[in-house]
């Protein structure tokens, strides 16, 4: 239970740490804001010879936008996330921000620390899928983009390669006509991991009505956080309300794998999918039609 | 005499300060010049024959000073209430957990890194998990000399239980189980161990019975009572579980090897696997009540969880069999109990003893006959409830008691009768009452009570002296209250030392809710002979009689002439001064009125005076996920008269909210004979934001043996708070909860059931 002993770095820019990981030749382990990775190395999960702490490098915690797309950076806190970084931050992802953890957690985790843990019902993967988000990886070799459905691997698994280093995160910015939402169903209301959490985004067309297009992501649901196509498809084109939310939690629940726990079994798992759909989804046209 | 000031008025903790600021040395602090560190190596197995252990390797590890096994004890079997330990497994481990070895070394990490280098070889044996496998038979056998894995028998009964309830207008027929639930303290288990040239070991260790603990101690590394002292450092908490460990005895044992002090505390996870979790228990009752709602009998059978030793748990499992039968005024009851051994953690106290599992049950119960009577649960509980200056069915006699009073307090602050009148869906309000004792002669056995020394310096500082423990409960203060008031000196002028066996008095411990009424009193007498011979110095000062000497605010004076008065610090030096540098030292016990109980009726009265409490939750349900959430809750609570109200409320606020996260989240869960959830991420407490606000409520009938007319609180706080919530989830549901913890989903098919059944 003692933390296992390793050699701490400490680069002073994103081209440094690049080098260092390469030199390491995966020995390295990059260390964010610690909240998975040291706990992980206190349980015996993983004992990395080196650790590279990118928490000081300012150029992975910029936001801004550029054109229509949203740029986070991998460093941002969760705590600046769930403070909604100046009305910038989309509403579903600020909320599962403000779910993960307690203050404490909050201040110290960091966005790409949550991406790269990859846990199945992670807080801010689950409405970042939502929102159609991808995320740049940098190597010594340039930059390259992965889309986060094919970014999630498997628990704890993803497209990152040993060399390279998750710097932002890429999405669009909210418009008028659209909304987000996210709900998790824990037993108490804060340092909780989620017995099944889901996240929705819809675009409604000019007639305020008609679904345009939507996404619904779910967590705890399969070894990765993951999209529902069904629920996609149910809503595309429909009329945003009761009886679409409805068909589309129903098709969320169909594509959903939950597992049985000591938590919880698949069956209830698989009914919350449902319910939290349905929820999420109201938000998410409130959002949309501004109110 | 002057009014009294200091006690029954609220004040923060007198050491509140220093935690807050963390000044405070809590026992994991405390660090010696050269001073060991210590790791357990436990049983992966929960039930294996040790076939060989290699310590070798560990031995040769630089760093390492000690590696013990079994082999390196004296051997002795031992236990606080029976001889079922030992300090590390013999020839088989009884549970995931159960110590095999330990190390001692120069510091943490090779200790942790010499535990790898142990190799056991283990064969497995068939192992069992639930106290009702266990009984069955043909059952794997955890001790060869148990049959039938029956730990204990307890068997009670009085009047004519089967005429009482072939006669009931109602009978209430139903299996309840109460799961395995972890105290969660913020400091785990653990102690320094310090031996000299003689052998004579000084244990430092946070513990709530700082002075019997040595008894079984001393037994086990055979050695005299004289030689184990025992130092009460400042501690995290302990609810119940912070008694006997085999925690302690790894130090005692590493630093009688090694001749250093040795440090040796649980990681959290071993905290969880091998602590003293509560003692599961599997309820059958039988409750019986007459057209009017008037109880007529009651028959209980209680199955416990002791896993694989036993701690307190037989006594627990007694408690739940009869205890609450002085809530109410029964004539007609029966309980048998059996304590079960199985593969798993050992199990022990945890507030409530036995009486929460059987309060949880019994209100239930009442519930249940009040529905089905058609009457107000509350007007149930007033109609039955046990009255002052009466004696129960077990023969207990009770003093004071407020329980009327309670429900009627509990009630009006609630606005019970309204909501109760006016039905809102999926929302629902439940009530509960309790009793408990405070002290408990059947567990103290060779004689109960509590013993004080209150020492006066030449400086007039105070010092009181006690043998109890305060584990942030609030004792210290509450003693310097009552030597501040009994003395007449401001609060500050008292300090409340640390127990240290060598100097203290003898003290029980905190437990059974004894501390303010048993240590309290001690703390009183010491301070009243303190007085009578400070007072006699002031006396002869002022050329008077001790009979007139009044002290108030820090002033001697002769009564009806409070102009003319003496500083309390000059009667101190004059005292010491006149007596070549003794101190002025007063000494005092109680001696309870309390008999140990007949061994076959029972019959006896067990504690000096009664608690009582009754508490009302407001829940609202989700109808899609089952989620539960408690949004208001009102406690009410006969404590005598209160010493420090403060404290007193923050105690019920604690209780309340331990008895929340019982019945919506806490559960020890078991997997192939492993705690699958040892941890604070997977196991859960209730968090600030999962409370409601709870608004606790003072009654204060004066009790005539308490110290000042006080009783405690410690474990009334949580009893009845289970089944007040439960009760609630059924007015807000229609589904009565029989199983801890009520977990959403569970509620959800339930209620999914009830749906079905009225649609069908």
């Amino acid at each position: 239970m003692l933390l296992p002993s390793f050699t701490y770095h400490r680069p002073g820019g994103l081209a440094e740490a690049l080098a260092m990981l390469d030199g390491f030749g995966g020995q390295a382990k990059l260390l964010a804001g610690g909240t998975d990775l040291l706990v992980n190395m206190k349980h015996g999960k993983q004992a990395p010879a080196q650790l590279i702490d990118l928490d000081g490098l300012a150029e992975l915690k910029a936001s801004g936008s550029r054109g229509d797309a949203l740029e986070l950076g991998a460093g941002l806190k969760a705590a600046a996330i769930a403070g909604g970084l100046g009305g910038a931050a989309p509403q579903a992802l600020a909320q599962g921000a403000g779910a993960l953890g307690s203050p404490q957690v909050r201040n110290r985790a960091s966005l790409g620390g949550n991406l790269v843990t990859a846990r199945p019902a992670a807080d801010m993967c689950v409405p970042l899928l939502a929102l159609g988000a991808r995320v740049a990886l940098v190597s010594p070799a340039g930059e390259r983009q992965v889309d986060l459905p094919e970014f999630f691997l498997g628990p704890g698994l993803t497209a990152l390669h040993p060399s390279e280093v998750l710097t932002r995160v890429l999405l669009a910015k909210p418009r008028p006509g659209e909304g987000s939402g996210y709900g998790k169903l824990g037993l108490r209301k804060a340092l909780e991991i989620p017995l099944v959490n889901v996240a929705a985004w819809l675009a409604l067309e000019a007639d305020g009505k008609t679904i345009k297009e939507a996404r619904v992501a779910l967590g705890a649901a399969a070894p990765t956080p993951m999209l529902s196509p069904g629920a996609a498809k149910a809503l595309a084109g429909a009329t945003a309300g009761d009886d679409a939310f409805a068909a589309a939690a129903f098709a969320a629940a169909a594509d959903a794998r939950p597992i049985d726990d000591h938590r919880g079994s698949a069956e209830y798992r698989r009914d919350m999918v449902a319910a939290l759909t349905k929820r999420c989804l109201g938000q998410a046209l409130a959002q949309a039609r501004g109110n | 005499m002057p009014k009294i000031q200091i006690v029954g008025r609220s004040y923060p903790q007198i050491d509140g300060m220093e935690k807050a600021t963390g000044r405070t040395r809590f026992a994991s602090d405390i660090k010696l010049a050269g001073m060991l560190h210590a790791r357990v190596l436990r049983s992966p197995y929960p039930h294996a024959r040790i076939l060989n252990i290699d310590t070798s390797r560990a031995k040769a590890l630089p760093g390492v000073k000690a590696v013990v096994t079994y082999a390196d004890t004296p051997g002795i079997k031992f236990g606080p209430r029976s001889d079922d330990w030992t300090i590390f497994a013999d020839d088989k481990v009884r549970f995931c957990g159960d110590e095999v070895a330990a190390v001692a070394a120069v510091d943490e990490d090779t200790a942790e890194e010499a535990l790898e280098l142990i190799r056991v070889e283990y064969e497995e044996l068939p192992f069992v998990e639930s106290p009702l496998e266990a009984l069955k038979p043909g059952a794997p056998l955890v001790h060869e000399d148990h049959p039938g894995n029956v730990a204990a028998e307890f068997k009670v009964e009085a009047g004519d239980v089967d005429r009482a309830l072939a006669n009931s207008h109602v009978v209430c027929e139903e299996s309840f189980y109460t799961n395995q639930t972890y105290q969660a303290y913020l400091e785990p288990m653990g102690a320094v161990a310090d031996v000299d040239l003689a052998g004579r070991i000084t244990l430092y260790a946070g513990n709530q019975i700082p002075s019997m603990i040595r008894v079984p101690y001393a037994k086990a590394l055979g050695l005299t009572l004289d030689q184990v002292r025992v130092v009460l450092p400042d501690y995290g908490g302990g609810f119940g579980a912070k008694m006997e460990t085999n925690t302690h005895l790894v130090a005692m044992l590493l630093a009688q090897k090694t001749g250093r002090p040795v440090r040796h505390f649980n990681t959290r996870h071993d905290d969880f696997i091998a602590g003293n979790p509560r003692v599961p228990m599997y309820i059958d009752i039988k409750l019986g009540a007459d057209k009017e709602g008037v109880i007529t009998g009651k028959e209980v059978k209680v199955i416990g969880d002791a896993g694989a030793r036993i701690v307190y748990s037989q006594i627990i499992v007694a408690t739940a069999c009869y205890r609450v039968d002085s809530l109410y005024r029964f004539k007609n009851v029966r309980a048998k109990g059996i304590t079960a051994y199985t593969n798993t953690v050992p199990t022990s106290c945890f507030r409530g003893f036995g009486n929460t599992q059987a309060t949880f049950v019994l209100e239930s119960a009442m519930d249940i006959l009040a529905h089905k009577l058609g009457m107000d649960p509350a007007e149930m509980r007033v109609k039955n409830s046990i009255g002052p200056d009466s004696v129960s069915v077990h023969g207990w006699k009770i003093n004071s008691c407020g329980l009327k009073e309670c429900v009627e307090e509990a009630t009006k602050m609630s606005g019970w009768a309204e909501k109760k009148a006016k039905k809102r869906p999926l929302k629902g309000i439940g009530l509960s009452c309790c009793n408990h004792v405070s002290g408990n002669r059947a567990f103290a056995r060779e004689f109960d009570g509590g013993a004080g020394i209150v020492r006066i310096g030449r400086d007039g500082r105070i010092s009181v002296y006690h043998g109890e423990s305060d584990m942030g409960q609030g004792q210290k203060t509450v003693y310097a209250q009552i030597a501040a008031e009994t003395l007449g000196v401001p609060l500050d002028w008292v300090s409340v030392m640390q127990v240290d066996t060598d100097i203290s008095p003898w003290g029980f411990g905190s437990f059974a809710t004894r501390g303010t009424l048993m240590g309290g009193n001690g703390v009183l007498a010491a301070s009243k002979d303190a007085f009578i011979k400070l007072a006699q110095v002031a006396a002869d000062m002022m050329e008077s009689n001790v009979d007139d000497v009044v002290c108030e605010g820090g002033r001697f004076y002769v009564k009806g002439s409070p102009d003319k008065s003496l500083d309390f610090k000059e009667v101190a030096l004059n005292a010491t001064d006149s007596n070549h540098g003794s101190p002025v030292m007063g000494t005092g016990f109680y001696d309870p009125p309390t008999v140990l109980p007949d061994p076959k009726t029972k019959q006896g009265n067990i504690s000096p005076a009664y608690p009582f409490g009754c508490q009302i939750a407001e829940v609202e349900v989700d109808p899609t996920t089952g989620k539960v959430t408690v949004t208001n809750f009102v406690a009410a609570h006969d404590v005598g008269r209160a010493i420090n109200p403060m404290a007193l409320e923050g105690q019920i606020q604690g209780g309340v909210a331990q008895g929340l996260g019982w019945t919506l989240m806490e559960n020890m869960v078991t997997n192939k004979g492993k705690v699958a959830n040892a941890n604070f991420l997977d196991y859960l407490i209730p968090t600030a934001l999962d409370m409601p606000p709870v608004e606790p409520k003072l009654i204060e009938p004066y009790e005539p043996n308490g110290p000042y007319g006080a009783k405690g609180i410690g474990e009334p706080a949580i009893n009845p708070t289970m089944s007040a919530i439960t009760n609630a989830i059924y007015d807000a549901t229609g589904v009565r909860i029989t199983e801890l913890p009520v977990s959403p989903e569970k509620l959800l098919a339930e209620m999914e059931k009830l749906k079905g059944s009225h649609e069908g």
